[in-house]
């Protein structure tokens, strides 16, 4: 049950997640690869706030979300006008950084040994994680029914418009660096909360929490949900997280031998999923056209996600029916 | 109206516009050459879409030569591009009423104007704009621009591309607003036998340089062709 509840909250830190790169990719068409930067950002300056300078978790959320805000205040500032590719790239840098620095900044971060334990902020004995799972929920639907409006507003035409083509934006007459500027801002700052959110729920950060696993989890979601809908970020994540993190990884009635397995299998389903909704529904399951290179781009993805699964596969198989039949531990597991 | 002056512009290093000076009053201004001449480039300077490396431009008395593009539109000058000039993502009522984002009078008010000056796009007021064909789509353009209340429309050769019976119909409907609402139009356009039928002057633009400014009326033919060939 503690682990449902664990899942599900994380479940819902995803969909913020990709309900703000929605914003920033599917609305304005900035390719924010840096995801788990902002999110990461966000987790450690709680842990450091509350671990280290013994900070209640109302005021570091506060701190957090201006030191968010003014991080990628400046980050936009220097990158939103190049362009796409060279915004990927800069975002994908900027998440590296942040890695880095968890790692190096031992005064601060602890390092590699890692930096806890944060509470939760709901001190009720028994219910804390589900009243925290609530409040997750709510700020999550809150969000989604402000992407709704925000879909039939003429805030959100004119990010459709810049996304289109920013130069004829720009003859709209109104000033599209800005709306960038502020759109980026305040979705990067989300996320920095939803980082932040992330430090009691997983209340031990270390280093290794900020992949770019987490970067692309989110962008496959998006993608598979429909990148421009309204509802595609959160379609997205039940059928990839949703699915096959939670239902599959937690529910799969396998036999103990072959356990091993079931990460690889989840994995290989899910890059067959993508294929699969890329090539009948390019643009996600609630898309309407196609754009070839975006949709092979991300099915070259999904296709090398189960290309390293069969691969991956094959040495668990072999490492799984070992054990099954010898009954003893392999070289690798020593 | 639009007064520009000794103005040089071109795309980082490279020069384009060699030093052009011309004044657009309430009229219908031609500004005609060969592919490559820099019409574009001169519509997209006048916009602020590109920088000027020297020279002014000035609008209704004030000097814009740096004046960022979006404030100009908020002025009364609207731009539309040769190519890529409507948003294929949104609907032909969202292209319009994006123009709407400037300007004091209602919304429904305009929308009802571009309407009766092209019925055609109020028959697909739902359907994608991306989906549309070249002359519904060049409509589009040239309805969105009129939704800003413009004082003045940049035109960049609103024909390229159109059946013949498109560009009467366009042409016609270009005169029709100069006429009725008054609005100055800067017509870039390589059509030049279409364009003399309803332009007041032609500017004639060869790699860059001015090598014509005059009158349509008094226009030779001959004269024409050389400005062209030089
Ligand atoms: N983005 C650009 N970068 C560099 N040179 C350009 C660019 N666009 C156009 N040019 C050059 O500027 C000149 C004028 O082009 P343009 O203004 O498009 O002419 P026109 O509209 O009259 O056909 C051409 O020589 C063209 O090669
Ligand atoms: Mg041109």
């Amino acid at each position: 049950m503690a682990y449902l509840i664990f899942s599900l909250s994380l479940l819902l830190i995803y969909i913020g997640l990709a309900q703000m790169l929605h914003v920033q990719f599917g609305l304005l068409g900035v390719p924010n690869f840096g995801v788990v930067g902002f999110w990461g950002l966000g987790m450690y300056s709680v842990g450091v706030m509350k671990v280290q300078l013994d900070m209640s978790f109302v005021d570091s959320m506060v701190l957090t979300a201006a030191l968010v805000a003014v991080v990628s205040y400046v980050l936009g500032a220097l990158i939103l006008r190049l362009e796409r590719q060279a915004i990927l790239c800069a975002t994908i840098a900027f998440s590296a950084i942040i890695a880095l620095l968890a790692v190096t900044e031992k005064w601060m971060t602890m390092g590699v040994v890692g930096l806890g334990t944060i509470r939760q902020p709901f001190r009720i004995f028994g219910l804390e994680e589900i009243l925290f799972f609530f409040f997750l929920l709510v700020l999550i639907i809150g969000v989604q029914v402000y992407l709704l409006k925000l879909h039939k507003s003429r805030l959100g035409r004119l990010m459709v418009a810049i996304r289109d083509n920013e130069e004829l934006a720009a003859s709209l007459g109104k000033n599209t660096f800005r709306v960038k500027i502020i759109a980026f801002t305040l979705t990067c700052t989300i996320m920095g909360v939803l980082g932040g959110l992330s430090a009691p729920l997983n209340q031990f950060l270390t280093p290794n929490m900020i992949v770019p696993s987490i970067t692309f989890a989110v962008w496959i979601s998006l993608v598979l949900g429909g990148k421009e809908h309204a509802l595609g970020a959160m379609l997205g994540v039940f059928v990839t997280f949703g699915l096959f993190d939670i239902l599959i990884e937690t529910y799969a009635p396998v036999s103990p031998q072959f356990a091993v397995l079931v990460p690889n299998i989840k994995l290989f389903l899910y890059g067959a999923l993508l294929v699969g909704v890329l090539v009948y529904r390019p643009k996600g399951f609630l898309g309407q056209s196609s754009k070839a290179d975006e949709v092979l781009a991300v099915l070259g993805h999904g296709i090398a996600i189960i290309g390293s699964e069969l691969c991956e596969a094959k040495n668990a198989i072999s490492k799984g029916v070992d054990r099954a039949l010898n009954g003893r531990k392999t070289e690798d597991d020593a | 109206m639009l007064e520009v002056k000794n103005l040089h512009s071109g795309y980082g290093d490279v020069e384009v516009l060699h030093d052009i000076s011309f004044i657009v009053e309430n009229e219908i201004f031609a500004v005609l050459g060969a592919n490559g001449s820099g019409k574009t480039t001169l519509l997209k300077t006048l916009s602020k879409l590109l920088p000027v490396s020297s020279g002014s431009i000035a609008w209704m008395g004030d000097d814009v030569t740096q004046t960022a593009a979006f404030d100009l539109t908020g002025r009364g000058v609207a731009y539309v591009p040769q190519e890529h000039n409507v948003f294929p993502d949104l609907s032909v009522a969202e292209n319009l009423s994006l123009g709407a984002l400037v300007g004091e009078r209602s919304k429904k008010e305009r929308l009802e104007e571009v309407f009766e000056l092209f019925p055609r796009l109020a028959e697909r007021t739902g359907q994608l704009a991306g989906s549309l064909s070249g002359g519904e789509g060049q409509m589009l353009a040239v309805g969105r621009a009129l939704m800003q209340d413009p004082k003045i429309i940049f035109l960049d050769e609103p024909s390229a591309g159109l059946s013949p019976m498109f560009v009467d119909i366009l042409f016609e409907r270009i005169a029709n607003t100069r006429t009725n609402r008054g609005v100055a139009i800067v017509l870039a356009e390589q059509n030049a036998l279409k364009t003399l039928e309803i332009a007041d002057r032609v500017l004639v633009l060869s790699l860059g340089e001015m090598h014509l400014l005059k009158d349509a009326k008094n226009l030779d033919r001959n004269e024409l062709m050389e400005a062209y060939h030089i």
